[in-house]
């Protein structure tokens, strides 16, 4: 018994430095969550299109809701999410879900990455200019990924810095 | 009654073994992630040619090898002596070196030199990256 009450308070002592840890390491949580200052309009901007190269603007999926990503070829949590962001795609587009990413990038490498991720959706590209666009969304920090989630009324509703879970867009669309 | 005292108590070790970040993340959220320069800190130890570049990588982050590098005054590069890092095999970019925990390199600074500019590029584990990003630091003594 003795034993086992000792593995009890070194379970115990584990448990609050992990816990003390998780602390230091941040503080409060990040997840998907209204932006820091609550929904806001939809900043307009206009970017290159990774295919084309044509000028297209945000305002083009005004009525839809929009998934929109910021990404990298250098980011390797940003590639993890993306063919996840493509099954969605298919499955929800009839009902009015339309992904657009923003490549924060060279052409040459979004376009080798968009290709090897069969991307679906249409992506924009830019380096410091997407950068600001990402900052104009709510990402002050400047990492990546980050998504902006825009509701068919044209206001950003939720924002979130990091790789987003597949459960956490569809209980968006379920909305 | 013994015996099963004994599995009481490897189970719960193996549980607890693992108890890092990732159980108070499902509990209590994703922690905020941190500001790069808190993520990254850096400091520059001495001059001449025993200087060193001290970093200190959060736990859960992490530095890419290839991203480093040091430059002096008007942007003159400075030879980093860079210990191997952690190899690490990325689906997209293949083989690639980090940085974790706490590292010393080698730099030369030449005598005189009041800043060093550090370039640098990294993530934390698993969730997102920070931009390339430069980064001046004072250099001790000068």
């Amino acid at each position: 018994v003795r034993v086992l009450l000792g593995a009890l308070v070194l379970v115990a002592a584990l448990t609050a430095g992990a816990a003390v840890q998780w602390w230091l390491s941040g503080g409060a949580g990040e997840g998907l969550a209204p932006p820091e200052d609550g929904p806001f309009p939809r900043p307009a901007f206009t970017l290159p299109d990774l295919d084309s190269g044509a000028p297209r603007a945000i305002g083009e999926w005004d009525g839809k809701r929009v998934v929109l990503n910021f990404w990298a070829s250098w980011c390797a949590p940003c590639l993890e999410e993306i063919p996840a962001f493509v099954r969605l795609q298919d499955r929800y587009r009839a009902q009015g879900v339309q992904f657009v990413g923003v490549a924060v990038d060279t052409p040459e490498n979004a376009r080798r990455l968009a290709a090897k991720l069969s991307v679906n959706y249409p992506n924009l590209v830019g380096e410091l200019e997407a950068m600001a666009v990402a900052e104009a969304y709510g990402n002050g920090r400047g990492v990546l990924p980050y998504t902006a989630l825009i509701g068919a009324d044209g206001r950003v509703e939720l924002v979130k810095a990091g790789v987003l879970e597949t459960a956490e867009l569809e209980a968006w669309f379920a909305r | 009654m013994r015996e099963s005292l004994r599995v009481a108590l490897l189970t719960l070790l193996a549980c607890a073994a693992p108890a890092r970040a990732a159980p108070f993340d499902a509990l209590l959220g994703q922690p905020k992630a941190l500001a790069a320069e808190q993520a990254f800190a850096m400091r520059v130890a001495g001059q001449g040619r025993h200087a060193r570049l001290e970093l200190d990588i959060a736990p859960g982050y992490y530095l890419y090898k290839d991203k480093l590098r040091a430059n002096g005054a008007g942007g003159v590069p400075l030879p980093l002596d860079l210990p191997a890092g952690v190899p690490v095999r990325d689906e997209t970019f293949g083989a690639v070196e980090v940085y974790r925990g706490a590292l010393v390199i080698g730099v030369p600074v030449p005598r005189g030199t009041r800043v060093i500019e550090v370039e640098y590029q990294g993530c934390a584990e698993r969730r997102l990256c920070y931009p390339p990003a430069r980064r001046l630091l004072p250099v001790d003594g000068a």
